[in-house]
Order: C-alpha cells, then sequence, then structure tokens
C-alpha cells in the first residue's frame, strides 16, 4: 500500500513557493526520448474510468483540483515514477475519498 | 511481460471498480453517466474542435482577433463550451507567425484544454516530454519531425496556473485553395499543442 | 504586490514543504510580466483548505532560454510560465 504522508503547513500560512516534489520535472534530465507513436488518450477502460471519476469527484465538491494534485505529488517519488500515468491518479482519488486499497 | 500487465490491469480495474460502486452510492455520478463521457471524448469532446477555431481564424481576421483575445468566448461561437473541473479554467490561444513557433506543456502536473479538445495524448503526460521541452524544446520538436529555421523563436507556455493553451498555427501556403473539410484534416490534434505544423499532402503541396 | 506588463520580477527562493504552483526551474530567476491573466484560487491554500482559499493574481512571465539553462540555450527561444504574485518579487 502506498502511504501518503499528511499534507504539511507552512507556519506561514502558504505565502511562499514550497520545496518540489517528484512531480516537478522540468528540465530534468534522464527521461529519454518520448514514448513511441502517436500515443493513445486512453489504454486501458480503467484508465479513462478513473479520469472521468476525477472530474465528477471535483465537480461534486469531494475536493479540489489543488488538493487531488496536492495528494499526487506526495506519493513518494520511488513509487510515484514507477506507477504508470493514471495509475497516480487512482491513488491520489482513493485517499481522497477514503477508499485506500 | 505482456501476462503480467494484463494482471497489473486486472487488478487496477478492481480498484476503479470500488471507487465507480462508491460514486454511485454518493450520488457523484452513474456507471451510465461516466460511459456517457467517456464516449463523449471519442466523439464530440476532440482535437477536432481545436482545428474548426483554427480554419476559421484562417479565413476570418475578425474571428481570429477574438479568439486571440478571448478563446473560451470564440470556442463558444462555435458551440464548443468548454466547463469540466472548474470555472477558473480558461482558455488561451497562442499564434505562431512567420518568425515564431509556439509549443504548450505542463510541467508540474499534465494541465491540457481537455474540456475543449478531450483529453491529451500519452507523451503529452509523459515525463520526457514534460522535463525536456522547457528546456531544449527543439530537440523534442526535432523527434516530432519539426525541425525550426535557427532565426525562429521558440516560444514555450508552461500552463502552470489554470489557463490553458491552443496553438493557432499558420495556414500553410495553397492550403486557401482547399475546401473547409480539407483545411480542417490539416489541423491535427499536435498541431494545436505544437508539436506539429499544417503540411499540404504532396498532391498539393508546392511542387516545381 | 501588484505587477504590471514589461515589469521584470524575479520568483522568489523558498522552500518550506506543501503544495505549490512555481516550477523550481524558475526560482531565483528573472523574467519579464507579459500579461495578466486575472486572478484564481491561490493553489498553496487551496490544497489545505479547498474551496474557502483566497483569490489573487496570476500574471505570465517570460524567461530568457539562456537566463534558465545557460550558454545551451538557443539564443531568442522564451518559456512563458503562470506565476500567482505571491511567489514574484521586483528585480
Amino acid at each position: 500500500m502506498v502511504r501518503i504522508a499528511a499534507l504539511e503547513v507552512h507556519p506561514t500560512g502558504c505565502e511562499t513557493p514550497a520545496m518540489a516534489y517528484a512531480n516537478d520535472v522540468g528540465g530534468m534530465h534522464g527521461f529519454g526520448e518520448l514514448p513511441e507513436g502517436g500515443g493513445p488518450t486512453f489504454e486501458s477502460v480503467w484508465e479513462a474510468q478513473t479520469f472521468v471519476l476525477n472530474q465528477a469527484f471535483v465537480a461534486a465538491g469531494a475536493y479540489t483540483l489543488d488538493e487531488f494534485r496536492a495528494t499526487m505529488e506526495r506519493i513518494p517519488p520511488a513509487e510515484y515514477y514507477a506507477m504508470p500515468y493514471y495509475e497516480r491518479w487512482l491513488t491520489a482519488l482513493e485517499h481522497l475519498v477514503g477508499e485506500q486499497a | 511481460m505482456s501476462g503480467s500487465g494484463h494482471h497489473r490491469n486486472g487488478e487496477l480495474q478492481a480498484r476503479v471498480n470500488r471507487l465507480l460502486d462508491l460514486a454511485e452510492a454518493r450520488g457523484v455520478i452513474t456507471r451510465p453517466e461516466v460511459d456517457a463521457r467517456i464516449e463523449a471524448f471519442g466523439d464530440r469532446v476532440t482535437a477536432r474542435n481545436g482545428a474548426e477555431m483554427v480554419v476559421r481564424a484562417w479565413s476570418s481576421p475578425e474571428y481570429r482577433d477574438r479568439l486571440l483575445a478571448d478563446a473560451g468566448a470564440a470556442a463558444a461561437e462555435l458551440g464548443h463550451q468548454g466547463g469540466g473541473y472548474s470555472s477558473d479554467i480558461r482558455l488561451h490561444a497562442v499564434a505562431n507567425t512567420p518568425g515564431v513557433h509556439n509549443v504548450v506543456v505542463c510541467t508540474l502536473c499534465s494541465c491540457y484544454p481537455l474540456a475543449w479538445l478531450g483529453p491529451p495524448p500519452a507523451w503529452y503526460k509523459s515525463e520526457a516530454y514534460r522535463s525536456r521541452v522547457v528546456r531544449d524544446p527543439r530537440s523534442v520538436l526535432a523527434e516530432f519531425g519539426l525541425v525550426l529555421p535557427d532565426t525562429t523563436e521558440v516560444r514555450v507556455w508552461d500552463a502552470s496556473a489554470e489557463a490553458r493553451y491552443l496553438v493557432v498555427p499558420e495556414r500553410p501556403e495553397g492550403a486557401g485553395a482547399l475546401s473547409e473539410a480539407e483545411q480542417l484534416d490539416l489541423v491535427t490534434r499536435d498541431c494545436l499543442i505544437g508539436t506539429a505544423v499544417p503540411t499540404l499532402p504532396a498532391r498539393i503541396g508546392r511542387t516545381a | 504586490m501588484s505587477f504590471g506588463v514589461g515589469d521584470r520580477v524575479r520568483v522568489r527562493t523558498m522552500n518550506p514543504p506543501g503544495h505549490n504552483r512555481a516550477p523550481r526551474y524558475v526560482r531565483g530567476h528573472v523574467g519579464e510580466v507579459v500579461r495578466s491573466l486575472g486572478d484564481g484560487r491561490f493553489p498553496d491554500a487551496s490544497a489545505v483548505v479547498g474551496d474557502a482559499a483566497r483569490r489573487e493574481e496570476i500574471v505570465t512571465v517570460a524567461f530568457a532560454g539562456y537566463e534558465l539553462w545557460g550558454p545551451d540555450a538557443h539564443g531568442g527561444d522564451r518559456v512563458h510560465v503562470d506565476l500567482f504574485v505571491t511567489y514574484l518579487e521586483r528585480a
């Protein structure tokens, strides 16, 4: 099971740019060439369903897009990079709705 | 390898099934609604919407001005409402010119004008694209087969807040003679992201 | 703090824990404000308190490639990043 740490809040009340997490990859080296081909939007049904579920939970006010992003970013880096893209979404979604696997 | 991938998909599907049940039980969304939205991504909410906006801008300078001033309103004129996650998400169009080429990325996650164009392609979400296109855009564009002259300025747009970017490519020379449907086919999804430019098929391209 | 088009700004260098939307590759670097995007929910706070977060102005800042990446960057190429004004100081 992936453990996502509680979101730490800076004492000044989140007034300053925070540290970088695994998602903040702009400029990094080492990720290699782009995936081959045009790349389908979704490779499996569960990916599309995860995508739509997240939209629906945000629209229903269960959490904000920022809470979703913040949760996904706190997946520990080694696990984060090992996960397929939409598994990160799924992991964050489960965490936010209290349904951890 | 494919066997373990298959097994993994089954496990992930089972996790999603639990969430689908939970969402239905909490009144968030029903399964038929989930299916309908997925269908819309193959059908109504696609890159074709962006192509329509671009082709209209090619033929109408007034529409082009409106598109560059307020892309969300210009999209709505053609029936593409956007919406989705949050009213903070707004569409912005950036135009290529003879000396400027634009390309879009989201380095912090994978923000994309999905409410207008559908979800992004797999490569757009990859760390390979997101890490490198801000540092070395020309090598990324070259991987797409797009080699720009040294004199062209590359402008990378990193969608780090809730602005969503759409590139308005230039109309290739000779495309004015094509039908609207043929012009729409020139404006691919990658043209709207900026990793490609519209190219005329050889039979109607400039020939000697 | 508010900035106008043409202002030179530096992205603050600070690293407390928490969510934010200032990519690390622009922190400490100087760019030019090219437009205002209006306001949006401040993400650092929205990640904690949701919709109750305050709203704040966002500006698009253009950074020269060489400012971010040094001499390897192609002259003339620029990277545009949308930044909440709290992340910025006058340069």
